[in-house]
């Protein structure tokens, strides 16, 4: 069987999860390797339960993946926004979830699941005009008028919009 | 709940230019960010490829907003000579930028059947290869007896993407864009913090 761990999240629940599963999280596995076994739970206090459950189902989906690649390697790679299905489809979450799942990788230090997420943001600010992508995130133009007509005149010809 | 303002690069690393230029217009966060990073800076354009490199070996890049034209890039190893290294001003206008890096005097611009051949001492700048692309153009109209009249090509990025699918269209040729760099290693002076090029 395979050696399971416990995990306590910021609200006080505790999750058991396969070592191998929790061990995509470099954290996590730092953690491990420090401290060897143990029966308590390893306490993970920036993260809630709902997030942490998040964050261990894409875990279990890529326990069989190929170690992170290194993020020097191809800039093509970093650059293209294309993702997997299944990670679509585990991203069509809420804004405010969303953030928090990219959060916790950054926390976590999952770096593919950082990866996904980030890329997953950048599709949504791909395409739209200023004003719609201030819409999408609710941000503020903190710009005057003559500040923002002055980016626009720098980027005059290669914007669209 | 916002964006983690410390994950903004990470996210913009993703983005292609276009998207690049807009966000710089979202708030002054996001511009502060885009316009403090050296990697976003070097994408954009205001800040040369490597500030050390004593060597001007590495191809030359074509300014990103002319990568967007689904024209054939290609480099010809005819000698030719490179001007400067680096932008002009940070808030230099996109169209005053210069149209590759490092900066070449001549470029040209090829068609089967025509081509036009772009020249400025200085360098060459965005809106220098706008209007050469837009003469090419008028050159075709002619041709072609089309549609395709001057006031059809504005010498502006929408212009040129415009008149590239009329000649879609009505000629079906390639277009194919050619600039040309010195092979050989050339030793350049050192690069000021304005990144232009000083004198030795």
């Amino acid at each position: 069987m395979a050696v399971q761990i416990k995990l306590m999240s910021s609200d006080q629940a505790m999750l058991v999860v396969d070592k191998e599963v929790a061990e995509r999280s470099v954290l996590i596995k730092n953690m491990l390797d420090d401290i060897g076994e143990v029966d308590e739970a390893i306490p993970i206090p920036n993260v809630n339960e709902a997030v942490l459950k998040k964050v261990i189902e894409w875990c279990e989906h890529h326990k069989g993946d190929s170690p992170s690649t290194n993020d020097e390697e191809s800039d093509s790679r970093k650059r293209s926004t294309d993702i997997e299905e299944w990670d679509q489809k585990f991203m069509q979450v809420d804004q405010e979830m969303l953030f928090e799942i990219i959060l916790a990788a950054n926390y976590l230090d999952i770096k593919p699941l950082l990866d996904v997420g980030c890329k997953t943001v950048a599709n949504m600010i791909k395409g739209k005009s200023p004003e719609e992508i201030r819409k999408t995130f609710n941000i503020q133009n903190d710009f005057t008028a003559e500040e923002e007509e002055q980016i626009r005149r720098e980027n005059e010809w290669a914007e669209d919009r | 709940m916002e964006i983690p303002y410390f994950l903004l690069s990470d996210i913009f690393e993703h983005l292609p230019v276009e998207s690049l230029l807009l966000c710089r217009r979202v708030c002054s966060l996001w511009q502060s960010i885009i316009l403090s990073s050296q990697r976003f800076r070097r994408q954009l354009f205001l800040q040369p490829p490597e500030p050390n490199t004593k060597f001007l070996r590495a191809p030359v890049k074509v300014h990103p907003i002319f990568l967007n034209l689904k024209s054939d890039w290609a480099v010809v190893d005819v000698p030719i000579t490179i001007s400067h290294t680096g932008t002009l001003l940070s808030s230099c206008p996109i169209k005053h930028q210069y149209a590759t890096e490092p900066a070449l005097t001549t470029f040209l611009v090829v068609m089967p059947g025509h081509h036009v051949e772009i020249n400025r001492d200085d360098g060459i700048r965005v809106e220098d290869v706008a209007l050469g692309v837009k003469k090419l153009f008028v050159d075709l109209a002619g041709e072609s007896k089309s549609a395709l009249s001057e006031e059809h090509c504005p010498a502006t990025l929408n212009g040129f993407r415009q008149a590239n699918r009329m000649r879609k269209e009505c000629l079906n040729r390639k277009f194919i864009a050619l600039f040309r760099y010195d092979g050989e290693e050339e030793e350049v002076g050192s690069v000021g913090d304005n990144g232009l090029l000083l004198a030795e």
